[in-house]
């Protein structure tokens, strides 16, 4: 609708110039404009331009998802789950018109994810995590959820070695301290029968 | 001075570390990716460093670890528990009828207390359920593949019926005793968790005692929302008997239905108390609901068999629960090649039919050693979350 542009400025002097629909995906820069503070130009001083440049791409996609624009409290999850919850109630009444509005909501959503899943494939794991302070930092919720997602599936089945390198962490346990949680936790090392399905 | 140099070495050799890799996460979005990972994963970083390992055993993170509501049951063979996990979400919310089928989630097995009675089971209750083994009330994790025996209690009490229950505003578990087959004033209640010490809580309604009636133990009480449900007896009849998790309050409801309708078992229905049952005038099966705790107003539903859907399902599946979006769960009472499960709708009259691989087919058997008979006594638990809390 409104032509207007927000020029989004990131730590190393490289500039973007979006619809302040995208921009307000960025809930930080959203606040911004809310608060009237902002002449056209908004500095992200702690992205840089490549990282921000992937997360614009990320909101440009989901500009339409309405999750983004609730107004998210410290536990977000919970608040997107009351969302979604909301969202249910209408289906538990539905009528036959909706159903079919219901398949191609659910259909746009298939690709969505689609897309998603997609986007992730093209980063290694250093940039997802460069990706996920940025969306945590411009309060991106989707991004930072479908970040947390990919880190998960990722070390899913590392062993501890192989996270602690991950991570950058030390291992400040004794031999005998981690002997003795392992040993105590020892069915967590054995191999699945069965290819563990990933949760939905 | 040895030291210190030591010290200014070991930090200077960090702060290298850290500009030279960018892949260290602040501890509020590592929490958020273990949340995401699952249990067996959790668990397993728990070694990986002192941090790691108190996030992922602090309540405020085990509390809020929930996943997606599964069934999960078990069979008993030997010295064994074989344990399956299996989705009960509905993917496909929209279609009236489907047959589909479905992977596990999760199989292992693991030896259980000698001697521990598995037909008085609670149902699972926040991860947890609830065994009795004499006059011994038996905690198991599923999750964590940990059995925990309780204090032992009055030695006065032979035969106790066990309860268990959840209050989700403080995030404790309570099980609750009380002595079976005599009438009773009084209960023991022991809260998980804390310093393990059972407590004499009064029943106290109307100085009138209660008994409990015959009966499988996992179809007397349930669990919904904070509140214990029972079927109970009382001088002037049968009623059902709640008893509040957080304020240890007991109170009576009476029942809304007639002697024609004939009680089979009480569920949560979206998180309100249901009672299915048999109307016998009728011929027709019914759902009481208890839409008002406070008003004690109830609502009545009738609705189909699934027979209706197929002819002579009724022979071979049990109703055994109800899932979180108030779908009928019926499983097979026997299981030799195939495994499937039913779930039904009975207001929005949806019916669904999935088959489940890997359950004790041919190749499961092979690997654990199993014959080639069918497996009967299959203990189900509907809406089953995993918890990581330690017992």
């Amino acid at each position: 609708m409104s032509s207007k542009k927000i020029v989004l400025t990131s730590s190393d002097g490289e500039s973007f110039k979006v619809e302040e629909v995208v921009a307000r995906k960025l809930q930080i820069v959203g606040h911004i404009i809310e608060d009237d503070c902002a002449t056209n130009k908004i500095p992200i001083p702690n992205v840089t331009g490549e990282i921000l440049a992937k997360v614009i791409e990320y909101c440009k996609k989901h500009v339409e998802d309405d999750d983004d624009v609730v107004e998210t409290h410290e536990s977000s999850t919970k608040g997107d789950k009351t969302v979604e919850e909301a969202k249910k109630k209408p289906d538990d009444v539905a009528v036959p018109e909706s159903t079919e509005g219901d398949d191609e909501a659910e259909d746009k959503k298939e690709k969505l994810n689609e897309w998603d899943a997609k986007f992730m494939k093209d980063f290694d794991i250093k940039t997802i995590f460069d990706i996920i302070l940025a969306a945590n930092y411009l309060n991106v919720q989707g991004l930072f959820d479908l970040c947390s997602k990919t880190i998960a599936d990722y070390i899913k089945d590392m062993t501890p070695e192989e996270v602690r390198e991950l991570f950058n962490i030390e291992n400040d346990f004794t031999p005998e301290e981690e002997e003795a949680i392992r040993n105590e936790n020892a069915w967590t090392f054995e191999q699945d029968g069965k290819q563990q399905v990933p949760k939905p | 001075m040895e030291q210190r140099e030591e010290k200014t070495e070991n930090i200077q050799r960090k702060r290298s570390r850290g500009k030279s890799s960018s892949s260290s996460l602040p501890l509020d979005l590592t929490s958020e990716i273990f949340s995401r990972l699952p249990a067996k994963s959790v668990v397993r970083f728990r070694c990986v460093s002192k941090l790691w390992s108190s996030i992922t055993t602090a309540p405020y993170f085990t509390n809020s670890f929930e996943t997606r509501p599964n069934l999960m049951f078990f069979f008993k063979e030997g010295d064994k528990f074989f344990v399956f996990t299996i989705p009960q979400h509905n993917q496909n919310p929209n279609e009236s009828y489907s047959y589909s089928s479905s992977e596990i989630i999760d199989s292992y097995h693991t030896t259980y207390p000698k001697r521990c009675c598995v037909t008085t089971l609670t149902e699972s209750v926040h991860g947890l359920i609830c065994f009795r083994k004499a006059a011994t009330p038996i905690i198991w994790n599923p999750t964590m593949r940990k059995f925990k025996p309780l204090r032992k209690l009055d030695e006065r009490w032979k035969n106790i019926k066990v309860s268990l229950g959840y209050d989700p505003v403080d995030g404790k578990h309570k099980v609750v005793c009380m002595p079976y087959g005599n009438a009773f004033y009084e209960c023991r209640v022991l809260t998980l968790g804390s310093d393990q010490e059972w407590r004499t809580v009064k029943t106290n309604h109307k100085n009138s005692p209660f008994t409990f009636h015959g009966g499988v133990c996992y179809r007397q009480s349930r669990c919904i929302n904070g509140v214990i449900y029972y079927r109970a007896d009382t001088n002037s009849g049968r009623v059902i008997l709640s008893f509040d998790v957080r304020s240890e309050r007991f109170d009576v409801i009476e029942l809304p239905w007639d002697e024609n309708f004939g009680l089979v078992m009480m569920m949560s229905y979206k998180g309100r108390l249901a009672c299915l049952g048999f109307n016998h005038e009728k011929n027709s099966r019914s759902m009481w609901v208890l839409e008002n705790v406070e008003q004690r107003e109830w609502s009545c539903h009738t609705y189909l068999p699934i027979s209706h859907y197929e002819p002579g399902l009724e022979n071979y599946f049990n109703l055994t629960g109800i899932t979180n979006d108030g779908e009928l769960i019926y499983v097979p009472n026997t299981v030799l090649e195939r495994f499937h499960v039913i779930y039904f709708d009975a207001i929005r009259e949806t019916f669904r039919r999935v088959i489940y691989k890997g359950v004790a087919d041919k190749g499961f058997r092979l690997r654990n050693g199993l014959e080639d008979k069918p497996i009967r006594r299959l203990h189900f638990f509907p809406n089953h979350i995993e918890t990581l809390m330690s017992l």
